[in-house]
C-alpha cells in the first residue's frame, strides 16, 4: 500500500495538472452534494426502528392534541388586584395571541358556546346504563320527587331564587346532577370554572388560556420566535398580573436558546485557545493546507449526506467536533514527521503512510458499523464521519504532500521533542516502578469508580429544564389540578364509533385487572351500540314508571303552588323518543375543548380515542399490552417510553462502542501483525474510555448519548495515539510525540471550552472527550513507553 | 330637504347626548356613593312567574362594606343566606330549626349570582361595564343589559333604581328570559354604621 502511494506521488509530482483536475473534480462534486442539503430537526430519527415500536409510539404521542397547545394562566400578585383587572387582562392578552404564531384561541370559544349543566339531562336515555339507572330510580320515589320539590320550593324563597326558572321547569329533580360527575372525567384540568366568558380558578384569582399553535416543537426558530412572542405579550400586562405559560415548544425554545448562547461562548473561548496553540506550536506557512484537512473531511461528509439522505438531521452537523478532532491528526501527523525529521517528502510518506493508514481504517470500520445501527440518525452520523474521514485520508496522503514547503523554523518543534524525551528517561528511569505503580493505582481507582457509572434513564435528561419553567409547570398543575397523563390508551378506528367501541373493550378489560380510567369519553359519548342498548332500557323504565313519575310531579308540586303546567318541559322530554349522542350534539353543548384532548384523527385518518390510566398501571403494561392490543388498542405510558427512548439510545450506543473496540482491535491485529503492537494501539483508547466513564461516574453525571458521542472521539484519538506512539518507539520519527501533543491540545482546548456551556448536552460531550483524550494522551506519551521499557 | 336636515341633525343631537345623560346618573351616583364605605337595609323580594300560582314574596336583610364584603340573608318565610368576604365565603339555609352551614364555599352558581349583586350594589361603572352594557332608562334609573351569552341565557334586563337626591339603590328588577320578573325593593337604608363583629365571617 505504501509503495503504491509513493508511486502515485512521484508520478504527480511531474504531473500536478492531474491533482489540479481531480481537486476540480472533487470540488465540483461536493459542491452538488452540499446543494442538496435539506435539513430537518425530525428527533424522530433517534428513535430506534426496532423492538419496542418506540418510533410508532412517539409519532402518535407527536400528534397528541395537547402538542399543539400552550397553557397560559394568568394569576393576581397579591390579593388587593381586582378580578375585573385580571379578567380584562385575560381578554387583551387573546387578542395578542396571533398568527403565525397562534391559530385559535381554544378557551376563548367557551363564549360563544355556553356550557348549560341542564342540557346534560337530554343525554340520559342514551347513559342509561344499569349504574345511572339506579341512581334515577332512587331519585325518582315517591318520597324523594315530594322532598325535591320541597327544597325547590324553599329555594324559590330564598337564595336560589335568581334563574331557577328554567333549570326548574326542564329538570324539577335535577337528573342532569347524575351525569354531571361524568364531566370531570373528560377534564384533564379539573380546578376548570366557567366565569365571565374564560376559564378561571375556583378562587377566581386565575385565569387560564388555551391557545392552539402551529409552531412544531422540532422547529427551534419558530419556537423562539413564539417564545419571544409571548414574552412581549406578558410584558404588557397591566400591573398586579402575572402569567405563566406551558408547552413542549417552550422547554424546546429554552434548549435551542441555550444551546446557541453556549456555541456563542464556547466558541470564543475555543477560538482564542485554538490561536495560542497555533502561534506556539503551528506557526508556519504549512498551517493551511494542514487545516485543509479537516475542512474537507467536515464538507466531503455533508456532500455525500446531501446525495444519500433526503432530509438531513440537522442535528448531525452538531457532532462534527468529531470529524474535524480525528481527520486533523492525520495531516499533523505526516507535517510533523516531515518538519521535524528532515526527512523528504517521500521519505515522509513511507514512515508516516503505515500509522495512518491503520488507524485510518480502524477508525473506518469501526464508524462503519453504526451503518447497521437500528437507529436513522446514527447511520446518518456514521456515513458523515466514514466518508469524511476517508476523504481526508486522501488528502492527507496523495494531496498535502505536493502541498507542504520547507521552512527554517524546527528549532523548536525539537526543543519540544527533546524535552518529551527527557520527561520519559525520568519516567522510564530508576523510578519507573514509582510511576507504574502510580499508573497501576489510577486505572484501578477508574475501573472501580467507573463500575458505577449509571445511564441516562429518560429521554428528558437530553435537555435542560430550567428552574423557571419547572416552578412554573408546577403553578400550573396545582392551579389548574392538571391529572398527570402517565399511561395512555389509544384506541383505534375507522370511525369514531369504532374507535369508541375499541375503547370500551379494552377499557372493560382493564375493569377486569382492578383499573378504572382517571380520563375517558365514554362516560359521555359511548359507541351507539351500549347507546341503543341504554335508550331501550330508559323506554322500558319509562313505559313502567314515566306516568306514575309524571303524576307525582303534579300532586305533589300543587300542594306546594307550583302551577298545572310548571313542568311542561320536563314532561315533554319523557315523551320524546330517546336520540344519540354524537360527538356534534356535544360540540354545540360546548363540551368539544374537553373532548378533543382525548379524540383526534391522526394523520392517516385514523380516529384515535385517549383514555388515562393512574401510574401504577405501568408496573404491569407488558402483562396488559398483548391483549389491548387484540381490541385495536394500544398502551404507552410517557414514562416508560421516555426511559425507553433515553436508556435503548444510550444502551445501542455503549453496545456500538464495545464492538468498534473489538473491530478495530481485529483490523490494527491484521495490519501490525503483532499482539503486543496491538494491545499497545489500544491502549490509549482504552485508558481513555475508562478515565472518561470515571469522571462522569466521580461527577455523578449519568452516561447519555452526547458523553457517547465524545467517547467514539476518545476512541479515534486513542488509536491514532496508540499507533502513532508504537510507530515512533520502532522508527524515533521525531515529530510523533509533538503531532500527538499537539492534536491532543486542540481537542482538549475545544472541548475544554464546552465545560463552560450551560446546556446538559454540551456539557456533557466537554466533559468525556476533555477526561477521555487527556487521559488517551498521557498512555500514549508515557504509559506506553513505561510499561514498554525493559531492564 | 330641509326635513332630511333636521332629522340628521335631530338623530345626531340623540347620538351625542344619550351616553352623556347615562354618564350624568352614574356621575351623580358615583360623586353620592363616594363617601359611603358600608350600608345595611332591609329587602322584600317578590317573583312573579307562570310556573307558580302565585307571587312569591321573601324578605330579608343585606349587609355591605365596600368593595368585596356582602352578607345577603332571607328571614322570611325561610331562613337561608350567603355571605362574600373578598375571595371567601360560605351559605347556609335552615334545616330543623337551626342555622346549617351548607358550604364553607359558595355553590359555583351562586358564586356568580353573588358577584353580581355586589357589582349591583358597589356601583363601580368600571366593573360593572365588563359584563352589561348600560344605558339609562329615567333620570333616576340604569338599565343593564348582559353581554355574556351566558347570563344572556338567564336575564334579559336588570333596572335599578336610585333615591332621589342621595342616589342609594331603592330598587332592583331582574327581567327573565323566561318571562318571570323579580323586584327587589329596599327599605331602611342606613350607611356607614358600625356592623357586628362577624357578620361576614359566619351565618
Amino acid at each position: 500500500m505504501t509503495e503504491l502511494i509513493l508511486t502515485i506521488f512521484s508520478y504527480c509530482q511531474n504531473k500536478r495538472w492531474i491533482l489540479l483536475v481531480f481537486a476540480i473534480c472533487s470540488i465540483i462534486f461536493m459542491g452538488l452534494g452540499v446543494k442538496q442539503l435539506r435539513f430537518a430537526n425530525d428527533l424522530n430519527q433517534f428513535i430506534p426502528e426496532d423492538g419496542l415500536n418506540l418510533k410508532d409510539d412517539f409519532n402518535l404521542i407527536q400528534q397528541l392534541p395537547a402538542q399543539k397547545q400552550i397553557l397560559i394562566s394568568l394569576y393576581k400578585e397579591n390579593e388587593n388586584v381586582k378580578t375585573a383587572l385580571l379578567v380584562e387582562a385575560a381578554k387583551d392578552l387573546n387578542s395578542k395571541l396571533t398568527p403565525p404564531y397562534f391559530s385559535e384561541i381554544l378557551s376563548e370559544q367557551i363564549q360563544a358556546k355556553v356550557f348549560n349543566p341542564i342540557s346534560l339531562r337530554d343525554l340520559i336515555p342514551s347513559l342509561f346504563s344499569d349504574q345511572l339507572a339506579t341512581q334515577i330510580i332512587a331519585s325518582t320515589t315517591t318520597k324523594e320527587v315530594a322532598k325535591k320539590l320541597a327544597e325547590e320550593q324553599q329555594e324559590l324563597f330564598g337564595v336560589g331564587s335568581f334563574g331557577k326558572s328554567i333549570t326548574i321547569r326542564e329538570d324539577p329533580l335535577e337528573l342532569y346532577r347524575n351525569v354531571l360527575p361524568r364531566l370531570t372525567n373528560i377534564n384533564a384540568l379539573g380546578n376548570i370554572r366557567i366565569r365571565q366568558g374564560l376559564f378561571m380558578n375556583s378562587q377566581e384569582d386565575s385565569v387560564l388560556i388555551i391557545a392552539k399553535t402551529a409552531v412544531a416543537t422540532t422547529n427551534s426558530s419558530e419556537t423562539e420566535a413564539l417564545v419571544k412572542h409571548l414574552d412581549k405579550a406578558f410584558s404588557e400586562l397591566p400591573e398586579g398580573i402575572k402569567a405563566d405559560a406551558l408547552a413542549s415548544q417552550i422547554y424546546a425554545a429554552a434548549n435551542s436558546s441555550t444551546i446557541k448562547n453556549d456555541i456563542f461562548t464556547v466558541s470564543i473561548i475555543g477560538i482564542v485557545g485554538l490561536i495560542i496553540i497555533a502561534f506556539f506550536f503551528l506557526r508556519t506557512i504549512n498551517i493551511l493546507p494542514i487545516l485543509l484537512a479537516p475542512l474537507i473531511a467536515y464538507i466531503a461528509g455533508a456532500a455525500a449526506i446531501g446525495f444519500v439522505w433526503q432530509p438531513t438531521l440537522a442535528m448531525i452537523f452538531g457532532f462534527a467536533p468529531i470529524l474535524l478532532g480525528i481527520s486533523i491528526d492525520y495531516a499533523l501527523h505526516l507535517y510533523y514527521v516531515y518538519s521535524s525529521d528532515f526527512l523528504d517528502k517521500k521519505e515522509t510518506i513511507r514512515q508516516v503512510s503505515k500509522p495512518i493508514l491503520t488507524s485510518a481504517f480502524s477508525t473506518v470500520l469501526a464508524f462503519s458499523l453504526l451503518l447497521f445501527s437500528s437507529v436513522s440518525g446514527l447511520r446518518q452520523l456514521s456515513f458523515f464521519i466514514v466518508i469524511g474521514l476517508l476523504a481526508t485520508l486522501c488528502y492527507t496522503l496523495f494531496f498535502l504532500p505536493h502541498l507542504l514547503v520547507k521552512t527554517a523554523k524546527r528549532k523548536k518543534k525539537n526543543d519540544l521533542n527533546k524535552s518529551y524525551i527527557s520527561v520519559v528517561q525520568v519516567i522510564t528511569g530508576k523510578y519507573r516502578l514509582f510511576f507504574r505503580v502510580v499508573f497501576a493505582v489510577v486505572i484501578v481507582f477508574s475501573i472501580f469508580m467507573a463500575s458505577k457509572i449509571t445511564f441516562q434513564n429518560h429521554i428528558r435528561d437530553l435537555g435542560i429544564r430550567p428552574a423557571n419553567l419547572l416552578s412554573a409547570e408546577q403553578r400550573i398543575n396545582d392551579t389548574w389540578g392538571k391529572k398527570s397523563d402517565s399511561v395512555m390508551i389509544f384506541s383505534f378506528g375507522n370511525t369514531m364509533d369504532e374507535a369508541l367501541y375499541n375503547s370500551l373493550k379494552s377499557q372493560n378489560y382493564m375493569a377486569e385487572n382492578g383499573f378504572t380510567p382517571k380520563l375517558s369519553i365514554l362516560g359521555i359519548l359511548p359507541p351507539v351500540i351500549s347507546q341503543q342498548k341504554n335508550q331501550k332500557a330508559w323506554k322500558n323504565f319509562l313505559q313502567t314508571e314515566g306516568r306514575s313519575l309524571q303524576k307525582e310531579l303534579q300532586v305533589s308540586g300543587g300542594n306546594l303552588g307550583f302551577s298545572d303546567n310548571a313542568f311542561d318541559p320536563f314532561y315533554y322530554f319523557l315523551q320524546d323518543s330517546p336520540k344519540d349522542i354524537t360527538y356534534e350534539n356535544l360540540k354545540e353543548l360546548g363540551l368539544d375543548s374537553l373532548i378533543s384532548q382525548l379524540y383526534f384523527i391522526n394523520e392517516d385518518g385514523e380516529h384515535i380515542v385517549i383514555s388515562m390510566y393512574p401510574k401504577e398501571v405501568n408496573d404491569i403494561i407488558p402483562l396488559l399490552n398483548e391483549e389491548i392490543l387484540g381490541f385495536g388498542s394500544k398502551i404507552i405510558s410517557m414514562d416508560e417510553m421516555g426511559k425507553n427512548l433515553g436508556s435503548g439510545l444510550s444502551h445501542s450506543f455503549a453496545n456500538f462502542i464495545l464492538l468498534a473496540l473489538l473491530a478495530m482491535a481485529i483490523l490494527i491485529m491484521l495490519m501490525l501483525r503483532s499482539f503486543t503492537a496491538t494491545v499497545s494501539a489500544l491502549l490509549p483508547a482504552l485508558a481513555g474510555l475508562i478515565c472518561m466513564a470515571a469522571t462522569l461516574s466521580f461527577m455523578q453525571i449519568n452516561l447519555g448519548i452526547f458523553a457517547l458521542a465524545g467517547a467514539l472521539l476518545v476512541i479515534g484519538h486513542g488509536v491514532d495515539y496508540g499507533i502513532y506512539i508504537n510507530h515512533y518507539q520502532a522508527n524515533k520519527n521525531a515529530g510523533t510525540p509533538t503531532a500527538i501533543i499537539v492534536s491532543g491540545l486542540t481537542s482538549l482546548i475545544g472541548f475544554g471550552a464546552l465545560l463552560t456551556a450551560k446546556h446538559p448536552a454540551l456539557y456533557d460531550m466537554g466533559i468525556s472527550v476533555f477526561s477521555g483524550v487527556f487521559a488517551a494522551m498521557i498512555t500514549a506519551l508515557f504509559v506506553i513507553p513505561l510499561i514498554s521499557v525493559r531492564r | 330637504m330641509v326635513v332630511r336636515q333636521l332629522l340628521f341633525q335631530l338623530s345626531l343631537l340623540l347620538l351625542i347626548s344619550v351616553p352623556l345623560y347615562a354618564t350624568d346618573l352614574l356621575g351623580k351616583i358615583s360623586i353620592a356613593n363616594k363617601e359611603i364605605k358600608s350600608s345595611s337595609m332591609d329587602f322584600t323580594q317578590e317573583t312573579s312567574t307562570i310556573f307558580f300560582k302565585t307571587p312569591i314574596v321573601s324578605k330579608g336583610k343585606l349587609y355591605l362594606i365596600r368593595p368585596d364584603k356582602l352578607r345577603w340573608e332571607y328571614i322570611d318565610p325561610a331562613i337561608s343566606g350567603f355571605i362574600i368576604n373578598g375571595n371567601t365565603g360560605l351559605q347556609w339555609n335552615e334545616k330543623f330549626e337551626t342555622k346549617q352551614i351548607e358550604s364553607s364555599q359558595l355553590s359555583p352558581i351562586l358564586r356568580v349570582i353573588a358577584g353580581q349583586i355586589l357589582l349591583w350594589l358597589n356601583l363601580d361603572e368600571e366593573s360593572l361595564s365588563i359584563n352589561f352594557t348600560i344605558t339609562q332608562k329615567d333620570y333616576l334609573s340604569l338599565q343593564l343589559i348582559p353581554i355574556e351569552a351566558s347570563m344572556q341565557e338567564f336575564i334579559s334586563v336588570i333596572t335599578l333604581s336610585f333615591t332621589d337626591l342621595d342616589y342609594l339603590i331603592k330598587e332592583i328588577v331582574i327581567e327573565e328570559k323566561s318571562g318571570g320578573t323579580t323586584v327587589i325593593s329596599m327599605q331602611n337604608i342606613s350607611v356607614n354604621k358600625p356592623f357586628l363583629v362577624g357578620k361576614f365571617t359566619k351565618p
